[in-house]
């Protein structure tokens, strides 16, 4: 039996995964999981990783890409805006209810986090937007509030993204040197 | 992975947006309730994870902020503990 200070093992979801009793709580993202991820990750729209914990599914996230496009106040679209800005978008992220209150989540985001730096570099990212983001909780990993609409998002730029995960890293493993 | 199909949606609509329906679907090849359904799916999914994000002018101020945000930033400490925290042994 895993112990609460285990890490989960993440892994893209595949037809073998059974994600039937997945309950996190909150019926969207409980139907999205369960009737939509797994078609999204044959059209590729989306890219869903699954949490473990020993053989308990402790959580998912999904991630996609956009992009992110500035609109004048009338709603139109500016003439000759920029570019629009190329984001990694993690569009849903959920731990099961036995889970929660671990900070499992945060693991899941450390792991798209990863993810997001591995490919940036080759595709052109620049940014790590959640979308539509839950304020208080993506505080806490100081993301920025950015306003959008309809919802709000949060984002962080690629290179404080990298310096946060360098830092938690070395942080990682400078407790791991300490503890017998 | 198969569900039933145990669920019904039935709409009312006027003579109109009826016959454009059926000229719609007679030119796609596609009966009205595949033509409502795909393109309902399309557009809820997209409701659900947009892939497409509009902001307006202050949000687009933010996001310049950040894209020039220094390499060397300093990392925000809250979040390092937290993202710190399990990480798995290489």
């Amino acid at each position: 039996m895993p112990g609460t200070e285990t890490p989960l093992t993440i892994s893209p979801l595949t037809a073998a995964d059974d994600l039937s009793s997945f309950d996190c709580g909150g019926p969207a993202r409980n139907t999205w999981f369960k009737s939509r991820a797994m078609q999204n990750q044959q059209s590729n729209d989306t890219r869903t990783y699954l949490g473990y914990l020993g053989r308990s599914l402790a959580g998912f996230y999904a991630v996609s890409t956009g992009s992110i496009l500035r609109r004048t106040l009338s709603g139109a679209l500016r003439r000759n805006a920029p570019d629009p800005v190329s984001t990694i978008l993690l569009a849903q992220l959920a731990v099961s209810i036995a889970f929660q209150g671990q900070g499992r989540s945060c693991e899941l985001i450390r792991h798209v986090m990863q993810q997001t730096l591995k490919t940036a570099d080759l595709e052109g990212f620049r940014l790590f937007t959640v979308y539509p983001a839950w304020t208080a909780y993506y505080a806490k990993l100081n993301l920025t509030p950015v306003e959008a609409a309809p919802q709000l998002m949060m984002a962080m730029s690629l290179q404080t993204l990298r310096a946060t995960l360098a830092a938690a890293q070395e942080a990682a493993a400078a407790k791991r040197g300490t503890s017998p | 992975m198969s569900e039933t199909k145990s669920e019904r949606i039935e709409l009312r609509v006027t003579p109109s947006v009826k016959a454009m329906l059926t000229a719609a679907v007679q030119a796609r090849h596609t009966t009205v309730s595949d033509f409502l359904l795909n393109h309902g799916i399309e557009a809820a999914e997209d409701a659900i994870t947009p892939r497409i994000i509009y902001v307006g002018e202050a949000g687009w101020e933010t996001v310049q902020k950040l894209l020039n945000e220094p390499a060397d930033i300093i990392p925000d400490e809250a979040a390092v503990a937290r993202l710190a925290r399990r990480w798995p042994k290489e």
